[in-house]
């Protein structure tokens, strides 16, 4: 496997970029949740997005990489958790590529729980049209890509078929997008240092392994592409709106979210990466939250910061947080708040401490989602700022 | 036997196992046991230094992360019969290292 040529760039507010494009940490609990969010209405044509959304995003970062080669494409895929993708079949015509381990093909069967009946791999799909028409001189919507084989339902490799053709109007990333505003996040908790924070979950070195997945805090990461959750969330919720369930679209993201915060907050409350790295600085609830709050914003998610938080309410502000600033670049301002994963987050996180016990390690299994999570005094989240709507931070309000 | 065995119950199901040890091992004697096809390496977690092992594309070990546990975790291109395989030759030099 080719070493990938480029470095994650780390940024103001824990924001981190690769050849130009955003890239966040999420796991594969939530890459299951949202695309089986945003796949729940078939007519919504969101499978052609996701490939889309796929394919814009490889390309994209492959141009701010150096190298027009499929070595490069190859290495970019393992390097961000995605699994191993061969592309040496593929040609300026087209062809095919192959994946002999992919966290869409492999590990998202865990967070279902159930055997899939449909491919998984869409994004496999996407990411071998976009690095196949930047290492052959194609446009970015040169290739259209057809799964024909995939391992989360059954196939021994994955395989993606892919063919030539002209699509004059395709999506474009926004790269970085904008820096919010010159607000400073306040120190909300004195036990919490962030730049070490920073510095300790970056000597993680959380990349890819051989295998090109990232199997750590409990779950199977990815620093995945921001452009791509972003545009997989609103253009989502642009074509609910379109048949009058923008209010249930929102929903249905952010209950992605909960799901997210159950199982990456809870698998890492309970890893022992968590222990190693916070040791004994989480003796209650409310130092929970806190270091929760400050590992996430060295996963590139923005600056998450805690202004108030009680066994009753807690407010969250986001400083540079990916989907309000992803919003803005794609669609310019918004007229309701968007960040969705995390509102979700903060729900979940709240409920897994206060409802949850959490920090006790409990199993995390579905009789405990269902406990935490339909309990009737479960916490409700409520988006009071958005920077998407000009406000200089966003702000998320958790209460019973 | 000086050790005991959980599967991780999270989401790597059937991927991570959790070996508590009664007491502690020297990292180059597990080094010398599991053999020199196995690479060496070491992170910084924290205020911890652990101490990882990799068999590429079959397993990882990592000692350090808890006090007196080690986590040996199978790849995922690892098929069952070479899990059984790597799982069997780890406990081995596990108990060569804790004899030592």
């Amino acid at each position: 496997m080719s070493k990938l040529k480029g470095q994650v760039q780390e940024q103001g507010f824990g924001r981190r970029s690769l050849g130009g494009e955003p890239l966040v940490y999420h796991c594969n609990f939530y890459n299951y949740w949202l695309q089986k969010t945003v796949l729940l209405v078939d007519d919504l044509g969101m499978e052609e997005i996701i490939q889309d959304a796929a394919a814009a995003s490889a390309f994209a970062c492959l141009k701010g990489l150096s190298g027009q080669d499929s070595a490069q494409a190859e290495a970019l895929f393992a390097y961000l958790g995605f699994g191993q993708i061969d592309l040496s079949e593929v040609t300026a015509a087209g062809g095919h590529a192959t994946t002999s381990v992919s966290h869409y093909g492999q590990c998202l069967s865990s967070a279902a729980g159930v055997p899939f009946a449909k491919p998984q791999s869409r994004f496999d799909a996407g990411f071998a049209a976009g690095a196949g028409a930047w290492a052959h001189g194609r446009l970015a919507s040169g290739f259209g890509a057809s799964i024909q084989a995939c391992m989360s339902v059954g196939a021994e490799q994955g395989k993606v078929g892919l063919k030539g053709r002209v699509q004059p109007d395709f999506m474009q990333t926004y790269g970085m997008g904008p820096a919010s505003t010159d607000a400073r996040p306040p120190n909300t908790w004195a036990a919490v240092d962030q730049a070490a924070v920073d510095q300790a979950v970056q000597a993680l070195h959380l990349v890819g392994n051989e295998e090109g997945l990232i199997p750590r805090f409990g779950v199977m990461l990815t620093q995945h592409f921001a452009h791509f959750y972003n545009r997989l969330s609103f253009e989502f919720l642009r074509r609910m709106s379109h048949t009058g369930m923008r209010m249930a679209g929102e929903h249905l993201l952010i209950d992605a979210g909960y799901r997210c915060a159950f199982h990456t907050f809870g698998g890492i409350f309970n890893s022992a990466e968590w222990e190693a790295l916070m040791g004994s600085k989480v003796a209650s609830r409310e130092a929970g939250a806190h270091s929760m709050a400050s590992i996430v914003s060295a996963l590139g998610w923005g600056r998450w910061r805690l202004v108030e938080i009680s066994d009753r309410r807690a407010v969250l502000r986001l400083y540079d947080d990916y989907e309000s600033l992803g919003y803005q670049a794609m669609y310019g301002a918004a007229s309701r708040p968007v960040a969705f994963l995390a509102a979700g987050g903060l729900g979940g996180l709240m409920n897994l401490l206060y409802l949850g016990d959490v920090l006790d390690k409990p199993v995390l299994d579905n009789d405990y989602f269902e406990r935490v999570f339909e309990h009737p005094d479960a916490f409700a989240v409520h988006q009071t700022k958005s920077i998407a709507m000009g406000d200089a931070y966003s702000e998320i309000v958790a209460d019973r | 036997m000086s050790f005991e065995r959980f599967a991780d119950p999270r989401c790597q199901r059937g991927l991570t196992f959790v070996y508590r040890l009664d007491h502690s091992i020297d990292p180059g004697d597990f080094s010398l046991a599991i053999g020199p096809d196995v690479a060496r390496s070491k992170q910084v977690w924290g205020s911890r230094e652990v101490q990882i092992w990799i068999a590429p594309k079959r397993f990882e070990c990592q000692l350090g992360v808890r006090d007196l546990e080690l986590r040996f975790m199978h790849r995922f291109s690892a098929s069952a019969e070479q899990r059984v395989i790597d799982r069997s030759r780890f406990e081995e030099a596990l108990s060569t290292a804790l004899r030592r």
